[in-house]
């Protein structure tokens, strides 16, 4: 068994950076999976061995994952393809085929669901609420965008090269990892957490900004309120955010037409 | 304003783009990053911060699987450029009419973008076929050159798309502007009123739990009537976020694995 370097994982990490810069309608992230870990592919077999031509054919099929879950795909076709032995190539090819076609849905699933509807909301949410809720000068901006920059980077890393060497160096307990980390539950605490910190921006906007129509401050706010559950029933509605942006533009020009003669 | 400063932004506009997407997702993006940055060059950050804020919530979906939404990024970018223009050149206007129409063209051109990156993706397909074959002979080279004219293509596209809607566009828009009759600025005014909200909807649509909707009811009142008197600091805010952080963890994973054990 060849042992893989650390220095070539962490690599392999740094070019998944690069899973879909050239995602395509046909197969999607193919060519960035297959050139994040060539190197490996070619330390692994000898290189214009026939192997290491059938691996590539392996990897340049279709393949479609959560970008920063994909590190797992990747340490477990680094350790399928280092193990598995190839005296059997059509067995090999199926065994690694079938695996990667059966994590890649869940971990998408997965990521998808904690990291655009659970972290990065939220990271945005906090950086654009130290804004509003204190002012729009450099100091603030700063601390807002670091923080913000933070809150989504330190799990997006640790989530990555974890799953790189658990999934290479433990490829049989991953399966065990994934069934056993509770992603309802941490997804209903990212979404609690949110709705409070959402309350104290819009407490904060509604008290502090300075566009205001009506000069009283508690007349404005309760107006605001009103649109607030509006656009909310709207997009429960499945109503396009780009339609309700048009609506208010469009509306508002009407009524100040009635308004204004 | 120089031709330079102009330039410049759209460079480094392109290079904040491929972040949303193609490269990282590492939230350098982010619209408030992007209007900031803008602002910057310009010679007035506030209202670059101002801008990307309102954007920074609202256009907040992802790119999952096929779906590619409008760039946030060039949304808050544009708008900031334009409306630094339009300041410049319109002092009697009211600002936030002037705001809320450069919005207005960011928004459409945000979405130009979001179309201009479904005819990469296409190109990609193209740009695959034309390589496939050596890769799988295994001339791994090719591998680098897809990525390569993949990264040249989305790049060059931006730069060129925000060139000529900075070339072209702002002289255009500014005539347009100035023939605008005062009840279409003042919808305008009014509909920029409101536009933040739309941000605060997004979130709580994305966050909404049964629970989390009745917290960030009382949250908000409770905070309402705290700003009314004061407003909090912001180290105490910061603390808050990494205790809740903190808890928020406990929480979801250890609790839950102690209870198990």
């Amino acid at each position: 068994m060849k042992l893989l370097r650390l220095f070539e994982l962490i690599w392999a990490g740094i070019k998944l950076n690069f899973l879909q810069l050239s995602w395509n309608f046909e197969r999607l992230q193919n060519i960035g999976f297959l050139f994040s870990f060539i190197h490996i592919l070619k330390r692994i077999y000898k290189k214009n061995g026939q192997d290491f031509l059938r691996a590539i054919k392996r990897h340049i099929n279709f393949f479609n994952t959560h970008i920063f879950f994909s590190a797992a795909v990747l340490g477990v076709m680094m350790k399928l393809e280092e193990e598995i032995s190839n005296e059997n190539p059509e067995t090999k090819e199926k065994n690694i085929e079938d695996t990667k076609i059966g994590i890649m849905g869940p971990l998408a699933a997965i990521g998808d669901s904690l990291f655009w509807s659970g972290i990065k909301p939220l990271a945005l949410l906090i950086g654009a609420g130290l804004i509003y809720l204190y002012n729009y000068d450099t100091k603030i901006f700063l601390i807002a965008s670091f923080v913000s920059i933070l809150i989504y980077n330190i799990p997006r890393v640790l989530i990555k090269y974890y799953l790189l060497f658990k999934s290479y160096f433990q490829f049989t307990e991953l399966f065990l990892l994934i069934q056993k980390i509770r992603f309802q539950d941490i997804m209903k605490s990212i979404k609690f957490f949110g709705m409070g910190i959402l309350g104290i921006v819009m407490a904060g906007y509604f008290n502090f900004k300075e566009t205001s129509v009506i000069s009283s401050r508690l007349l404005d706010s309760i107006l605001l309120l009103f649109f607030f559950i509006f656009i909310v029933r709207a997009i429960r509605s499945k109503v396009a955010v780009s339609t309700i942006f048009i609506t208010i533009v469009v509306g508002s020009v009407i009524f100040s037409y009635i308004i204004i003669r | 304003m120089s031709v330079e400063k102009i330039v410049l932004i759209s460079f480094l506009g392109a290079l904040l783009e491929l972040d949303t997407f193609f490269i990282g997702m590492t939230l350098l993006s982010q619209p408030v990053i992007s209007g900031a940055l803008a602002g910057w060059i310009l010679g007035n950050i506030t209202t670059g911060i101002f801008i990307g804020t309102i954007v920074q919530l609202i256009w907040i979906y992802p790119p999952v699987g096929a779906f590619v939404p409008p760039s946030s990024s060039a949304i808050a970018l544009v708008s900031t450029v334009m409306t630094l223009f339009f300041f410049e050149m319109m002092h009697e206007v009211d600002k936030n009419s002037i705001m809320m129409f450069c919005l207005i063209i960011g928004v459409s051109f945000g979405y130009f973008v979001g179309q201009m990156d479904i005819w990469n993706r296409k190109l990609n397909t193209i740009i695959i076929h034309s390589f496939e074959s050596k890769i799988q002979q295994g001339n791994i080279i090719y591998l680098f050159l897809i990525q390569l004219f993949s990264f040249l293509a989305k790049y060059i596209r931006d730069v060129i798309g925000y060139l000529a809607l900075f070339i072209l566009g702002i002289p255009l828009a500014i005539k347009i502007f100035a023939t605008l009759p005062e009840q279409i600025l003042f919808g305008l005014k009014l509909a920029f009123w409101i536009v933040p909200v739309i941000g605060f909807a997004v979130i709580y649509c994305l966050f909404q739990t049964k629970d989390g909707s009745i917290f960030h009811g009382i949250i908000l009142f409770i905070f309402y009537i705290i700003f009314i008197f004061d407003r909090m600091d912001i180290h105490y805010f910061l603390i808050l976020i990494v205790l809740i952080s903190f808890l928020l963890i406990y929480n979801s994973i250890w609790k839950e694995r102690s209870r198990e054990n």
